[in-house]
């Protein structure tokens, strides 16, 4: 009876300890959950920015999908939050705050206009979060709290200027929108026109919208332009090009150079053939040739669908995410100020080649590219700058307050806005 | 074969407490050792990268310095002043050109000064136009146009082009400047008055500044830091190496080599690290950055030696620590198995004397583990065999007892039989020698009563006139006829009797022949038989087979005693109607040899079978010749040998005779 009882209470001590072991194997295997890193995407989803921005948030998607299927960023899945900005710089602020206050994101990548980034400057700044703005833009503007991958206009407007004035003639003609970057930036270009001995023959601005161009093209004809530098944004273009066509001014009597233009616009014009031989700056074209933007390329029609193009905005919001990765593996940090610190000395292979961060403007080394529509409504690449070009926001040795002040000359005419209150037509 | 059973407990034992010892062991050794190295090359990694930050950082810190500087010395009235006093007319005169003169007035000590204070290598002041109109160093450059002038391809007119284009300060790639003899960077910014660009300003710098950058002595012991540019389709090495100090501007990386390769990355932006074989064919561990400023990669790399140096070392201690614990394992389990299989061991020698047939041992075991309780159970069951044994014993005893008593009454039978068989025997000779003997009178006698007839015959026809004619021819033809006739029945009776006698005789005789052991090869014997028949062979167009007939070890005069019968036999009673087939074949067998003679003549008819080996008995073929003894006389021949004979029908017409003959001939009385 005895021997009976120490035998079940053996059986009972080895089935425990092979309980306890089995518990303890799978206990060790579990593995340490690493919670998701959530990063917010902040764009106009809807309003009249939407049809521009939504691309760009499908670039940004592509980025962070890549980056979580290679096993996401120091082993943690990206959630990207996807906020909408309306087109409204107030709201953009609004869900700013509230994407860092509640949603407690990494860090931030949006944004279009200059309006709605200057609107979230003094948010991420309060809040030391991090807004990674993937658009082309005016310079004049240099925040802790933003890394500037598009490009300046140093990087873009000063060379695309000194090529047209080799390549299409002397005498130019300006035309924008009537809203800040297009103000900035013929400023910067009368400055660099004096410089070059150019002759800027006329300067016209459209109100945001507008298809009032015909008093604008008799202008140009008028004046005897030998180049259109166009600064005009959105739906505007369609009218533009249209009516240049109608006066028959083609692309080979007198060429115009974008700066606003690129596939996604080109692909989403009605009238693109009256685009057809005319010119636009930018650091990306999806024609450029080479293996990782063929990838890149391939992959996005491969996610989004065959017939999608992509913009050089798309392809910096795109590299713009691997950039933040990469910064965030090397330093295995999440942390702000550690990101900042680390643009000293980042660079990244990106679809438009090598890529590398200012040493202290917070804004890239990238190259600049002369592209000529084709019959396909994508861009002949004509021109591209040897080196990557140093960023300088405040280019020609402008004073940083010299610049400041004439852009908030404009911020004060305008009534607190970045655009033009619209006048009464005439 | 599974070795397991080959071993005896205690090993097996021994084996598998040190197998499972070990495996812990060495799980946990590993894990450990991979949980350490993983960490400490993790951190080497990541030290790794932060000195790489540090050295671009660094190295990007200096040169932003640079067109800062520039770009404020641009700004300097007496720049400005000494720019706009430029005079193309007469700039080719280089140091004595007037605006040369004008600028080194303003100039010369300024800039000397600022060159020395910062280390540049030279200063130059550009006219818008290209024209270089004053140099610190005056070197041959001096008084050149950079568009049209013999340095048009240099890169201080590149970058001095891409000033004019982009009207921002520029920095040049590293490149060879002919007119200083060595490799050089430049920096050339636009000075601005108003809203023109009143020339360009220009810096020199030697390779020294990216030297004293890159250095890496205090840092690690092998830790070395490579800068290079693309340089065609390789990688030309910029500044010194730590281990190949004069590597600046001459040494060059192939862009397929593992370093090469990993720089070239570094060129396309990749800021990365791995493991890598260098240029020295050393693992290195290694991370690579891109200088945008310069276009050069740079990359940061320590031996892997020094890197996982404390790996190894607790490599080693793991080492040394995994052998101690198998050997103090091994001491412990080899005490413990030996206390746990010395019981089985002892319970195993009582097991193996016992099937050696010893039931002296006892196992002696105190224990009462499974062990003891077996040994006891051992010695229970040792006991219930020695007990079994016993009374097996006993019985067997009894039986052998039995066994030889019937042998021997089996003896003294077989000896009464053999007495009776010799009796049996030598009753058929005597009777069949000693009936002979009256015969051979009888016949004697009959001779001498015909001879005693003659005799009478004769004088009776002397006294014939005595007797009547009656009497006479009664007598006459007693004598003549009657007596004659009588005494030839009794003759041809006493023949054939004599005859039959003579041949039981020859059998007896058979039996008490001895028999002489030779080699005997079947195959001329029976070729020898069958060439005496040829004629009769002939006669019957008979086709004759002989199997492969072997040598045997026999007696010569049975054999072909046996074989001549046999053959004759299928001779004689072939078939006239058609052509003869005789075959001859043997078979050896273990037991002995079978050897068959096959015919195709008139067979044996079934009613006739049990008369075929009997003594005077003849089939129906009673034309053939033939005294009915051949088969006997074989039959006893091969009896007489232990074998046998026996026949079957052919399988169309004939008969198939077999005789078996035992391999050793038993020397057997009859």
């Amino acid at each position: 009876m005895k021997i009976v009882r120490m035998h079940s209470f053996l059986h009972i001590f080895l089935l425990l300890s092979l309980l306890l072991s089995v518990g303890l194997l799978f206990a060790a295997c579990q593995k340490e959950e690493h919670p998701p890193i959530k990063i917010g995407i902040l764009h106009s989803l809807t309003g009249t920015m939407a049809t521009s921005a939504k691309p760009v948030v499908d670039a940004t998607l592509l980025a962070i999908e890549e980056i979580n299927n290679r096993g996401g960023v120091l082993g943690r899945q990206l959630i990207p939050l996807i906020a909408d900005g309306k087109s409204d710089p107030a709201t953009f602020a609004k869900v700013a705050e509230r994407l860092i206050t509640q949603d407690k994101v990494a860090a931030l990548f949006g944004c279009w206009t200059s309006a709605c980034r200057k609107a979230l400057k003094p948010v991420v700044e309060k809040y030391n979060n991090v807004l990674f703005y993937p658009l082309q833009y005016e310079g004049f503007e240099q925040s802790d709290n933003i890394i500037y991958t598009g490009a300046t206009a140093n990087q873009q407007v000063i060379p695309a200027i000194s090529w047209a004035a080799e390549h299409l003639g002397k005498r130019l003609y300006l035309i924008g929108s009537d809203y800040i970057f297009p103000h900035a930036v013929n400023w910067i270009i009368k400055k660099q026109a004096a410089l070059l001995g150019l002759t800027i023959v006329g300067e016209a601005y459209l109100p945001l919208g507008s298809t009032t161009v015909e008093p604008i093209i008799t202008d140009i004809m008028v004046k005897k332009a030998d180049v259109v530098i166009n600064a005009i944004n959105g739906d505007s273009n369609n009218s533009f090009f249209h009516a240049l066509a109608m006066a028959g001014l083609s692309a080979t009597k007198l060429p115009v150079l974008s700066f606003s233009i690129g596939e996604t616009a080109l692909a989403s014009m009605p009238n693109s053939e009256d685009l057809n031989g005319h010119y636009a700056a930018w650091s990306y074209f999806q024609s450029l040739k080479n293996p990782e933007n063929s990838a890149f390329v391939a992959a996005f029609k491969q996610r989004f669908g065959a017939d999608r193009v992509i913009s050089d905005p798309m392809a910096t919001a795109y590299f713009s995410v691997l950039l933040w990765a990469q910064i965030v593996n090397s330093r295995d940090s999440v942390n702000v100020d550690s990101i900042i610190d680390s643009l000293k000395s980042q660079s990244i292979s990106s679809p438009e080649g090598v890529i590398a961060t200012d040493f202290d403007n917070h804004h890239t080394w990238r190259k600049m590219r002369i592209g000529r529509v084709n019959k396909q409504n994508q861009f002949d690449i004509v021109w591209e700058s040897g080196h990557l070009i140093a960023p300088h926001p405040y280019p020609l040795q402008i004073l940083p307050s010299d610049g400041e002040q004439m852009i908030n000359q404009y911020y004060k005419a305008w009534g607190h806005s970045w655009v033009a209150p619209k006048k009464d037509a005439k | 074969m599974n070795i397991r059973n080959h071993l005896s407990i205690r090993y097996r034992l021994l084996l598998l407490i040190i197998l499972t010892l070990m495996s812990v062991v060495l799980l946990i050794s590993y894990f450990t050792y991979q949980q350490f190295k993983q960490t400490i090359s993790s951190q080497a990694v990541n030290h790794l990268k932060t000195i790489r930050d540090f050295r671009i950082h660094d190295l990007r810190e200096a040169l932003k310095k640079i067109p800062n500087d520039l770009n404020f010395l641009s700004q300097q009235p007496t720049i400005k002043l000494a720019l706009r006093s430029f005079d193309p007319r007469d700039f080719d005169r280089g140091i004595s050109a007037k605006s040369h003169i004008k600028a080194t007035q303003l100039l010369a000590h300024y800039l000397s000064y600022y060159q020395e204070k910062s280390r540049f290598y030279d200063m130059f002041l550009i006219s818008p136009g290209g024209d270089i109109f004053y140099s610190v160093r005056k070197e041959s450059d001096l008084g050149t146009n950079l568009i049209t002038g013999p340095n048009r391809e240099s890169e201080l007119a590149n970058v001095f082009r891409r000033a004019r284009f982009m009207l921002q300060e520029q920095t040049s790639e590293i490149a060879f400047y002919k007119p200083s003899g060595e490799a050089a960077i430049f920096l050339v910014a636009p000075v601005f008055e108003q809203n023109n660009i009143i020339g360009y300003l220009a810096l020199q710098m030697d390779m020294s500044f990216l030297n004293q950058t890159v250095s890496l002595n205090r840092l690690l012991k092998s830790g070395e830091v490579i800068t290079a540019i693309s340089s065609g389709n390789k990688l030309l090495i910029v500044a010194p190496l730590r281990n190949h100090r004069l590597a600046a501007m001459k040494m060059t990386l192939s862009k397929r080599s593992n370093t090469g390769a990993a720089l070239l990355k570094a060129l396309q932006g990749e800021d990365g690290n791995s493991l890598l074989i260098d240029y020295r064919n050393i693992a290195v561990e290694a991370a690579w950055g891109y200088i945008p400023e310069l276009k050069i990669a740079l990359m940061v790399k320590i031996d892997s030696d020094e890197l996982m140096a404390e790996v190894y070392a607790l490599q080693r201690t793991i080492i040394i620590i995994v052998a101690i614990i198998l050997l103090l394992s091994l001491i412990v389990v080899s005490y413990i198995s030996r206390s746990i299989t010395r019981p089985i061991e002892q319970l195993k020698k009582s097991v193996v004397s016992l099937v050696s047939g010893s039931f002296a041992g006892r196992c002696t075991i105190d224990a009462t583990d499974e062990v003891g309780e077996l040994a006891k159970a051992f010695n229970t069951m040792v006991d219930n065999i020695e007990s079994y044994n016993r009374q097996i014993n006993d019985q067997n005893s009894q039986l052998k007892h039995y066994g030889n008593e019937l042998e021997k009454r089996v003896e003294e039978r077989t000896a009464t039989l053999a007495a009776a068989n010799e009796d049996i025997k030598s009753f058929a000779y005597i009777v069949s020698h000693d009936l002979r003997s009256p015969l051979v009178n009888m016949k004697g006698f009959t001779g001498e009563l015909d001879y005693v007839l003659r005799d009478i015959s004769v004088k009776v026809k002397a006294f014939h006139e005595n007797f009547n004619e009656t009497d006479l021819q009664n007598i006459q033809q007693l004598i003549d006829d009657d007596i004659p006739e009588a005494m030839h029945f009794i003759t041809t009776a006493v023949d054939k009797m004599d005859h039959m006698l003579s041949s039981i005789l020859t059998l007896s005789r058979i039996g008490r022949r001895e028999l002489h052991i030779e080699p005997v090869d079947l195959q001329l014997l029976c070729s020898d038989i069958l060439t005496s028949f040829a004629f009769q062979l002939q006669q019957n167009h008979t086709k004759t087979v002989m199997g492969e007939l072997p040598v045997i070890l026999n007696d010569r005069i049975v054999i072909e005693q046996i074989m001549g019968n046999l053959i004759g036999n299928a001779v004689k009673y072939l078939d006239p109607e058609r052509e003869g087939f005789i075959a001859i074949g043997a078979k050896v067998s273990d037991h002995g040899i079978t050897i068959s003679v096959e015919d195709n003549g008139f067979g044996i008819l079934p009613q006739e079978a049990d008369k075929v080996f009997l003594i005077f008995r003849r089939g129906i073929h009673q034309q053939v010749q033939g005294e009915g003894m051949g088969l006997a006389y074989v039959q006893t021949l091969v009896r007489n040998q232990g074998g046998s004979i026996k026949f079957s029908p052919a399988p169309q017409f004939g008969t198939i005779f077999t005789a078996f003959l035992p391999l050793q001939v038993q020397e057997n009385s009859f």
